[in-house]
């Protein structure tokens, strides 16, 4: 799975780092000074490194957990955001990492301490408030999570801050670190989910609707809370159907009432990373589409977009309540209902 | 695909193999061609590599993302005498500068290398030794994508056999002996090149078109990647003067194939446009 591996001088007699090299005995290890000597350098071309990524071990020094932007949220008032990792090892054509990022290579920080402390830092300036945390933004938070180990970690600390909310956000079905142990209240594991006939297309190495869908009923069945994210969603002459669809059966299989929350996000990615992905994949007729540039963001033309969004949100509505409803869509409420409360602004970029 | 190699005893073989020729008249450097690689002999030293590597560069009319290859012998602590290995890792010892090349093609053996100033007999790191990859990689990588520029090396002295028994027919041999390993090192990094091939930035509307209309840069632009999502999305269910037969100036070019393609149904496929990305489409004609 990994041909190459990098390290960090400084952390190669790090536990974690020597943990992870013992599972890749036939890889080659290289020492580097710095991720970023190896990571996103120019003239690297994200498309090739796809094809064999390496894994990248590195220590992270700041800006572990930062801010959200205004108004990003599943109805917390604070929002921030940490990643552990960067990259993921699905390749989805729509994922606005290959736009953002020249490498595919996977970076890991294995300082995960850190990560928690800058959480409690974050806890205590908001003391006694529910602090939201959002993990997944620059990885999956659960695919690797074999290797890293990481949401174990994670799920330790959580349990004694019931103030520190946490989405996992994932395409994974990696649960057993959350089926090993009782559910916490404080964390939702939330489910990308686009169409099976989207995912087949569009979602390379990333396990099925229907994978995705049964470990999620396997995660509601031992308590855990869900979230749901239909962010992006992805056009189609029949988006009507297949969204009725994938709606049917997610809900033939998953309460509504271990559902926490559900966020739709249309399509959405910053103009330059967009002509980065083309220009990766200029053959990709998803990318061939009709798109409409808004302030620099690359969407779906303004009324498409809001229909788009009405159609789900009103779908949605058969079967959970409209509170537990949010959109990540430019504009935020006025493009789905407005008479909808909880409607937030989303990240630039929508969801990978 | 562009070799760059410090020997003319390296590069020997090579030439021989792939059945290069001499450019004449010769330049700064001798420079041996097919009509898909070009070779250049650099003369020993990162100095004289990054030069070469540049006047290949500035030599040829070659596609950006090509690949680069610095081919040779070094010396190695840990290695036969005869073994390829590929560079993972390339330090400049004067320096202490390093550069990671991405590594795709996996089946040959991985070092670091280490790049002196003069000839290292003492091996003190467990690497290979040569005097050219920390010139040729920073020069390269400006011509090409980093997963396309390798340094590859022939292990010709180790601890064991050293680099004074080294003559230029010893050299020879040891390429001649790898050049099946070297050929399908080669054959992968086209491969990977083909894949991101970026269309040339010159080229011409078909020419019953290209009398019709001009465009500026910023059309060309636009253009072209109207004809790609035209290719992709239309492809060849419809012809293109359909649109464009009643357009009487390059604007209305640009409007007409704007509309037609946002008037197409969106739909979840697969890209059917698999393998190399050379498109037969028209090239766009620049003012």
């Amino acid at each position: 799975m990994i041909d190459t591996l990098y390290i960090e001088q400084a952390i190669a007699t790090h536990p974690r780092v020597r943990e992870i090299g013992l599972r890749f005995p036939s890889a080659n290890q290289i020492m580097c000074e710095r991720y970023g000597a190896v990571f996103n350098r120019k003239n690297q071309n994200f498309r090739l490194q796809k094809k064999n990524p390496s894994l990248i071990l590195a220590h992270k020094f700041d800006k572990h957990v930062l801010e959200t932007p205004e108004g990003y949220g599943i109805g917390g008032r604070k929002n921030y955001y940490f990643s552990h990792m960067l990259n993921c090892i699905y390749d989805c054509r729509y994922c606005f990492l290959q736009g953002m990022y020249r490498s595919a290579h996977y970076v890991l920080f294995v300082n995960y301490d850190d990560f928690f402390s800058a959480m409690d830092a974050k806890l205590m300036a908001h003391d006694g408030e529910d602090v939201w945390f959002f993990s997944g933004y620059d990885c999956d938070s659960l695919a690797l999570d074999p290797l890293t180990g990481f949401a174990q970690h994670l799920l330790s600390y959580l349990e004694t801050r019931p103030h520190a909310m946490v989405e996992l956000r994932t395409k994974s079905t990696q649960i057993r670190a959350l089926l090993g142990q009782a559910p916490l209240s404080n964390v939702i594991v939330a489910f990308s989910l686009t169409p099976e006939p989207a995912a087949v297309a569009l979602e390379h190495k990333a396990p099925s609707v229907a994978k995705r869908i049964n470990a999620m009923a396997q995660l509601a069945e031992n308590g855990w809370r869900l979230g749901l994210r239909f962010d992006p969603l992805l056009d189609d002459v029949r988006f009507e159907e297949h969204y009725q669809s994938l709606f049917r059966d997610i809900f033939d299989r998953i309460d509504p009432a271990c559902i926490h929350s559900i966020t739709i996000g249309p399509f959405r990615m910053p103009g330059s990373f967009f002509s980065n992905v083309v220009r990766l994949y200029p053959d990709e007729p998803l990318l061939a589409g009709s798109f409409a540039n808004r302030d620099g963001l690359i969407t779906y033309p303004k009324e498409r977009e809001a229909a788009m969004l009405a159609f789900c949100f009103d779908e949605l509505r058969a079967y959970v309540s409209g509170d537990k409803i949010f959109s990540c869509a430019v504009g935020g409420r006025d493009t789905v209902r407005a008479d909808t409360e909880p409607i937030n602004l989303g990240f630039r970029a929508s969801s990978h | 695909m562009f070799l760059v190699v410090a020997l003319q005893a390296e590069a020997q073989p090579l030439i021989t193999h792939f059945g290069l020729r001499c450019e004449s008249p010769m330049g700064m450097f001798r420079i041996y061609r097919s009509e898909s690689m070009a070779l250049v002999v650099s003369g020993v030293g990162k100095s004289l590599s990054a030069a070469a590597t540049g006047y290949l560069s500035g030599c040829s009319d070659g596609w950006r993302n090509a690949p680069w290859i610095n081919i040779g012998v070094a010396g190695h602590r840990n290695v036969h005498v005869g073994e390829l290995i590929v560079a993972n890792k390339i330090v400049d010892q004067s320096t202490a500068h390093s550069w990671y090349p991405p590594q795709l093609v996996s089946n040959v053996v991985n070092s670091t290398l280490i790049t002196v100033d003069k000839p290292e007999e003492s091996y003190p790191e467990r690497a290979a030794y040569d005097m050219e990859a920390a010139g040729f990689f920073p020069s390269a990588t400006r011509c090409s994508s980093g997963e396309l520029v390798q340094s590859i090396k022939v292990i010709s002295d180790n601890p064991h056999q050293s680099i004074a028994s080294l003559n230029a027919r010893s050299i020879e041999q040891l390429i001649t002996k790898n050049l099946s390993e070297i050929e399908q090192f080669i054959h992968r990094l086209s491969e990977l090149s083909i894949e991101i091939k970026v269309l040339p930035h010159n080229g011409s509307l078909p020419e019953l078109w290209a009398n019709r209309w001009s465009f500026s840069v910023t059309q060309g632009h636009r253009l072209r990647r109207l004809l790609q999502r035209w290719k992709v999305l239309i492809g060849d269910g419809e012809t293109l003067d359909s649109v464009l037969g009643a357009c009487k100036d390059g604007a209305a070019v640009l409007t007409a194939l704007e509309a037609r393609l946002n008037a197409e149904k969106p739909t979840y496929r697969r890209s059917l446009l698999v393998g190399p990305r050379v498109s037969s489409l028209p090239d766009v004609q620049s003012q």
